[in-house]
């Protein structure tokens, strides 16, 4: 629904203050998702898929962008080998907004994690990690997922 | 509203640029696929070239309507073709699952769709062009010698094979793969009926109406004309592209229209059968 994906049979989505799903050429080139459950296409190289996307989302200088990115995830070996072809460790390095917590960490100013449809908890990581009492995003994700709430009342 | 969100709003050129060249790697990476697009318009063209050989020699009448049988397959397979080039690439995404990662992009219907129409003329010039020179090699019959009839029939069967795709990757959309033998039969449906290799005369006077309520029956009708004839129908045309209009108008309704339902339904998440 926040994708616009689906349809809400009752009540509102607003993402950066548009109506989603009716308003959401106004926000998509500004999201994205990931998870475990959604794969790139498999017969595209890493390359050939990076380039595709990043054509879609407006990317400029989509080759160099491609390189630097490939760079810092550690992945330049492996762009121009078929997405399918990788294993399930190097697919998640692919995936450019990785669901892995410690690149949550090191690239996001706010992080929102949400449980049964509800924001549990939004902040930026330094103060999550500081409210949880906790050294890594992992560890703050598990507390809330498994409704250890008594790990941030504790740590506060 | 920023300026970059307006932009995103416009029809982009690049994203559509972006999505032909997701079709072009996935043709370039896989050489069964570039085969199979030639495969099956070669061999309908030589048999049905050989039979035209064999009545041409055995009924004066077919002697005097020489390519009418060659021009019907390479029509037919401009129709039929025309729709599977669209429909194929469509489905590539269903198969690949990426249908998802495509409608939470920016990538907006209209140029998914034009994507897909360019597409369907590029398997069609890979998969066609080369049975044309066929036939003129083997059988002597040079389509392009229909000159500008050619396009007329041309652009007047690829909308139609336009509208019959748009249709169905709704379905598709809508249903999921247990929809996908609709892709590869629905144009045969028409087959009968649009009278790709008889005169309308031929059917019976109630179902005639039927055919006439079709765009390709004008084309066939039109190259008969052309062939036995050697007249150019262009009124059997502009009711062709009258009746296309109305095709096309139709098959992106109908879209749209199943697009909604499939986001009202989760269908956009659960790509598989």
């Amino acid at each position: 629904m926040i994708m616009g994906l689906l349809t809400p049979t009752s009540g509102r989505v607003k993402v950066l203050g548009a109506d989603m799903p009716h308003q959401r050429y106004r926000v998509l080139h500004r999201m994205n998702f990931e998870s475990p459950y959604v794969e790139m296409p498999m017969r595209l190289t890493i390359r050939q898929n990076l380039t595709v996307f990043g054509m879609l989302y407006g990317v400029r200088n989509v080759a160099k962008r491609i390189e630097e990115l490939g760079e810092t995830l550690d992945l330049s070996q492996l762009l121009d080998r078929p997405t399918g072809k990788l294993s399930a460790g190097q697919k998640t390095r692919v995936s450019l907004a990785s669901h892995n917590m410690s690149e949550v960490e090191r690239l996001c100013q706010r992080v929102i994690i949400m449980k049964q449809g509800r924001i549990e908890d939004d902040d930026t990581p330094a103060r999550l990690l500081s409210r949880y009492g906790r050294r890594t995003l992992e560890e703050v994700f598990l507390d809330v997922a498994r409704g250890r709430e008594d790990a941030r009342e504790a740590a506060q | 509203v920023s300026a970059a969100s307006e932009s995103a709003l416009a029809f982009s050129p690049r994203r559509v640029a972006a999505m032909m060249l997701r079709y072009w790697y996935l043709l370039r990476s896989s050489w069964p696929r570039l085969i199979e697009l030639i495969y099956w318009p070669t061999v309908q063209m030589i048999t049905w070239g050989f039979i035209q050989y064999y009545v041409m020699q055995n009924a004066g009448f077919f002697a005097r309507a020489g390519g009418t049988l060659i021009g019907a397959v390479l029509l037919w397979d401009i129709l039929f073709r025309g729709q599977l080039g669209f429909s194929v690439s469509f489905l590539e995404e269903m198969w690949a699952r990426n249908i998802g990662n495509l409608m939470m992009s920016p990538l907006r219907p209209i140029e998914f769709v034009s994507a897909l129409m360019i597409m369907s003329i590029v398997r069609l010039a890979i998969g066609v062009v080369p049975v044309t020179l066929l036939a003129l090699l083997f059988f002597g019959f040079n389509l392009y010698a229909l000159g500008f009839a050619l396009v007329a029939f041309f652009i007047n069967l690829m909308l139609t094979s336009w509208a019959v795709g748009i249709f169905v990757s709704g379905l598709v959309l809508r249903n999921g793969l247990g929809a996908e033998n609709l892709a590869w039969s629905i144009m045969f449906l028409f087959m009968p009926l649009t009278c790709v290799y008889y005169p309308v005369t031929t059917l019976p006077t109630w179902l005639q109406p039927a055919a006439w309520a079709l765009p390709p029956t004008y084309v066939f009708e039109g190259m008969r004309a052309l062939l036995i004839g050697h007249a150019f129908r262009a009124d059997l045309m502009l009711h062709a592209l009258a009746l296309n209009a109305i095709f096309l108008a139709g098959g992106i309704c109908g879209f749209l229209l199943l697009l909604q339902a499939a986001r009202r339904h989760g269908a956009l998440m659960q790509t598989g059968e």
